[in-house]
C-alpha cells in the first residue's frame, strides 16, 4: 500500500466508525417479516399448469 | 521533495479530530502514523459492532416454520460448451441466460427450450464473466483479455462483427454487471479494483480502490433505491461502497480464505458470500456485521456461487464437491442437496423471478433447477 491507499483506508475507517448500527435483534426480525411477506416459488411450489420449467405431458393417444 | 509534497496535500485531508500528528510528521514516520491510526479504527469498529450483537439469528427465526419438502429438481440441462463454463447470468425476460466458458466461447440459451440462440467466440479464452443487459438486448463478456466487451444482440448480423470493447484492467475482469441500464458497466478485477464504465463511449465513470488483493465477485442490490455495490475477493473482505463518492463506506470480515461469491439479500439490508473455506456467510449491512455462518464438518470444499430465493429464505450455495446445497437461510441449517453436476459449479443464480435457480459446471454444463 503506498500513502494515498494508506490515507484512503484511514478516511474510509474513520467514517465507518461513524455509522449508525442496528441491534441484531431489529436487524434479523425484520430479516424474517421481509421473508414471510413475500411469495415464495421455489420454497412454496406453484401450480405445474402455472409453472414454465414444469415438464409438458407427453402423453398421446394411440 | 516529492514526497514532502505529497504528504502536505494528504495530511490537509484529515479533519482537525483526528488526533493526527501527521501534518508534522515525514516520510516513514508519516506513514507508521497512518498505519498505527487504522489499526486504532479498526478496534474500535470491532468494539462498536461487538456491542449489538445481542443475539443469534436462529433465535430471531425460531418462530418461523420449518420449510416442508420443496420438489425441486433438475427441469433442464443446457449443453453445447466444450470448455469449463465459468459464468452465466439470467436475461431480465426470465428465460434466457448467457453463458461463458474456459474455451473461450460465450452462448447466449433460450432456456424454456434449451436451443442456443448465439453463440460466439471470443478472441482469448478464460472468458471469466458475462452479463445480461437489462433491457436483455446487449451482453457484456471478459475475462482473461482484461478487458469487457459489449455485444449488441440481434439475429439479422453477425453479431461478432459488433463487439466493442468498454472497459479496460490492468489484469483480468473476474466479474461484470449492468448498473441499472444498458449504459453502465460494473468490473470487477484481478488489479484489485472494481470500476464504473459508460458503455456508449467508454470511459471510465468512477474507479474503486481499497481491495488489497484481486476481486472476485460483485454486486448491485435488486432494490436499487440506493447508491451502493458489494465487492469481494482474494483479501477476504467483503467491502461496502459508495457509487457517487467511490468511497469505500462499510467492510466486512470473517472468511478464512477467498471470497468467490457474493449476493445481496433481496430486501437489499444483508448479503451473502461463499468461500474458499468451504463456508457461506450472512452479513447484515444494518447490524454492520457477519450475522451467520453457513457450514458443515462434512462439507470441505470451495463454494463458487450463491443466490437466495425471491423471500431470501434459502440460500443455494454451488460447491467444489459438484453439488448445490440448500441453505435454510434464517434457521442457518441445510434443508437438502441437490445432485446432477459432474464437475466443480462455477456459478449459480436465481431466475429474475425466482421461479428456478441456474448452475454453470466445469462439466461443461448448465443446469436449471425448480
Amino acid at each position: 500500500m503506498d500513502k494515498s491507499d494508506m490515507q484512503r483506508n484511514v478516511d474510509s475507517l474513520r467514517s465507518q466508525l461513524n455509522i449508525e448500527r442496528t441491534p441484531i435483534t431489529v436487524s434479523a426480525a425484520e430479516l424474517r417479516r421481509f421473508t414471510e411477506s413475500q411469495e415464495d416459488p421455489l420454497v412454496n411450489p406453484i401450480d405445474k399448469k402455472v409453472n414454465p420449467w414444469a415438464e409438458k405431458s407427453k402423453c398421446s393417444m394411440l | 521533495m516529492s514526497s514532502a509534497a505529497g504528504e502536505s496535500s494528504s495530511s490537509s485531508k484529515v479533519p482537525e479530530n483526528s488526533g493526527s500528528a501527521a501534518a508534522a510528521a515525514t516520510g516513514s514516520e508519516y506513514l507508521e502514523q497512518l498505519a498505527n491510526e487504522a489499526e486504532e479504527l479498526r478496534k474500535k469498529l470491532d468494539a462498536e459492532r461487538h456491542k449489538l450483537n445481542d443475539i443469534p439469528i436462529q433465535q430471531a427465526a425460531e418462530r418461523l416454520d420449518v420449510m416442508g419438502a420443496l420438489g425441486v429438481k433438475q427441469r433442464r440441462i443446457l449443453k453445447g460448451h466444450v470448455g469449463k463454463v465459468l459464468c452465466m447470468d439470467w436475461s431480465l425476460d426470465k428465460r434466457h441466460i448467457v453463458s461463458s466458458s474456459q474455451d473461450g466461447k460465450v452462448i447466449v440459451w433460450d432456456g424454456f427450450t434449451t436451443n442456443k440462440e448465439h453463440a460466439l467466440t471470443m478472441p482469448t479464452t478464460w472468458v471469466m464473466a458475462c452479463a445480461f443487459s437489462p433491457s436483455s438486448q446487449m451482453i457484456a463478456c471478459g475475462g482473461l483479455d482484461n478487458k469487457c466487451s459489449v455485444v449488441p444482440l440481434s439475429f439479422e448480423d453477425d453479431i461478432i462483427q459488433k463487439k466493442r470493447q468498454v472497459a479496460t484492467h490492468t489484469s483480468y475482469m473476474s466479474c461484470c454487471t449492468f448498473l441499472r441500464s444498458d449504459n453502465l458497466i460494473l468490473t470487477g478485477s484481478g488489479d484489485s479494483t472494481c470500476a464504473i464504465w459508460d458503455v456508449e463511449s467508454g470511459q471510465l465513470i468512477q474507479n474503486f480502490h481499497g481491495h488489497t488483493g484481486d476481486v472476485f465477485a460483485i454486486d448491485v442490490p435488486k432494490c436499487d433505491t440506493g447508491n451502493t455495490f458489494i465487492s469481494a475477493g482474494a483479501d477476504k473482505h467483503s467491502l461496502v461502497w459508495d457509487i457517487r463518492s467511490g468511497q469505500c463506506v462499510q467492510s466486512f470480515e470473517g472468511h478464512e480464505a477467498d471470497i468467490n461469491t457474493v449476493r445481496f439479500h433481496p430486501n437489499g439490508d444483508a448479503f451473502a458470500t461463499g468461500s474458499d473455506d468451504a463456508t457461506c456467510r450472512l452479513f447484515d449491512l444494518r447490524a454492520d456485521r457477519q450475522v451467520c455462518v453457513y457450514e458443515k464438518e462434512s462439507i470441505l470444499f470451495p463454494v463458487n456461487g450463491v443466490d437466495f430465493s425471491l423471500s431470501g429464505r434459502i440460500l443455494f450455495a454451488g460447491y467444489g464437491d459438484y453439488r448445490v446445497g440448500v441453505w435454510d437461510s434464517l434457521k442457518c441449517v441445510r434443508h437438502s442437496v441437490l445432485y446432477g453436476h459432474e464437475n466443480r459449479i462455477s456459478c449459480l443464480r436465481t431466475s429474475p423471478d425466482g421461479t428456478a435457480v441456474c448452475s454453470a459446471s466445469w462439466d461443461c454444463t448448465i443446469r436449471i433447477w425448480a
